[in-house]
């Protein structure tokens, strides 16, 4: 195996482990507000939300769709199980799709009108709600007519806005340790998330691009002779 | 939009939340910590499958009320201390001031005058 290939293959490691195992982390926690009879994690303290009918339906339905909008993507992004099981890649792709589009995003903007830490904090799922929904419809866009590369780069963007949830989470502890104040640090740590996460993607797909232009460039030597 | 031009206005969107936002507001929350509250479900839940009994029973009954615990992280914690579980429930978390409780002013006099005795003696 050459040393590029160890590389890539590190460095898609060091990416999804931690990813997969704090998305699991977090599905396992979602879950637990169906067990625990409305005494589980943030509703004790959202008092006013929990007085809103349609807050409550957003909140059940954006914790299980969330988790598909997760986790769905570990299984689309594989590159093996998308040369092998094509079929399947477009029937989890489109559910990733329409739960994104018509479920995940309206609810969870709806509960960003009841977010802690002030205006911005709220702003700031906002945007991510609205990023969410635009990224996954341009990636469906371009795959309908026929754009993979555009495809790719879109649902990429896509799965990075989706991973905030967890990024806000790693983001929000580790300034809990570092001292900041407890209304800033809520809306440092979506912002950053956000943020950081867009750049990271960018950062990924440039690399991506990178790598198949000097790949075709290889695989075709006397194309420009 | 050029992918680098993108990737440079990212990073100095990430930069100036990190210099402006996020720097300046390091080690100004002082001695406070944060704690999640949470279901203690390895206790033995009120039996419900009990057949019905009567009102006057129902009185006499002992109600189970549900058990709660804790746990917090302190400001200024060392990182090898935070469990991952902490970062997946982050949200739960509520900001605890700490403050020093003195029962009363006698109690202060009591202990300075103890102090000041012992160096005498």
């Amino acid at each position: 195996m050459k040393f590029g290939q160890v590389l890539s293959r590190t460095t898609a490691l060091v990416l999804w482990i931690p990813i997969l195992f704090f998305s699991l982390l977090l599905t396992h926690n979602a879950m637990l507000y169906f067990t625990h009879g409305g005494e589980y994690g943030i509703l004790p303290e959202k008092l006013i939300a929990r007085r809103d009918m349609l807050w409550n339906i957003c909140f059940y339905i954006h914790l299980p769709t969330g988790v598909l909008c997760l986790l769905s993507p570990i299984f689309l992004f594989s590159r093996t199980f998308f040369k092998s099981h094509l079929s399947i890649h477009k029937l989890i792709g489109k559910a990733y799709v329409w739960t994104t589009l018509a479920l995940v995003c309206p609810t969870g903007m709806y509960l960003a009108l009841y977010a802690k830490g002030g205006l911005i904090t709220q702003a700031g799922f906002m945007i991510q709600g609205v990023l969410l929904a635009w990224f996954t419809y341009k990636g469906h866009q371009c795959i309908h007519s026929g754009n993979k590369e555009g495809h790719v780069r879109y649902m990429v963007r896509s799965y990075a806005v989706a991973l905030v949830v967890l990024t806000f989470r790693i983001f929000h502890i580790l300034f809990f340790i570092w001292r900041v104040p407890y209304q800033d640090n809520y809306a440092i740590s979506q912002w950053l998330g956000l943020s950081a996460n867009l750049l990271l993607a960018e950062v990924i797909l440039h690399l991506i691009s990178h790598k198949t232009q000097s790949q075709n460039l290889k695989s075709k030597p006397y194309e420009t002779a | 939009m050029k992918p680098l031009k993108r990737i440079a206005i990212l990073f100095i969107a990430v930069s100036a939340i990190v210099s402006f936002w996020l720097i300046p507001g390091i080690n100004t929350a002082g001695d406070v910590q944060y704690t999640r509250r949470y279901e203690d479900t390895e206790k033995v839940s009120p039996d419900t499958t009990r057949p019905a009994i009567s009102a006057r029973q129902r009185i006499e009954t002992p109600v189970q009320s549900k058990a709660y615990k804790s746990e917090s992280i302190k400001a200024g914690e060392k990182l090898s201390k935070i469990h991952p579980s902490h970062f997946s429930r982050a949200i739960h978390f509520k900001e605890e001031k700490l403050y020093v409780e003195i029962d009363s002013t006698e109690n202060i006099e009591l202990v300075v005058s103890a102090d000041t005795v012992n160096q005498i003696q």
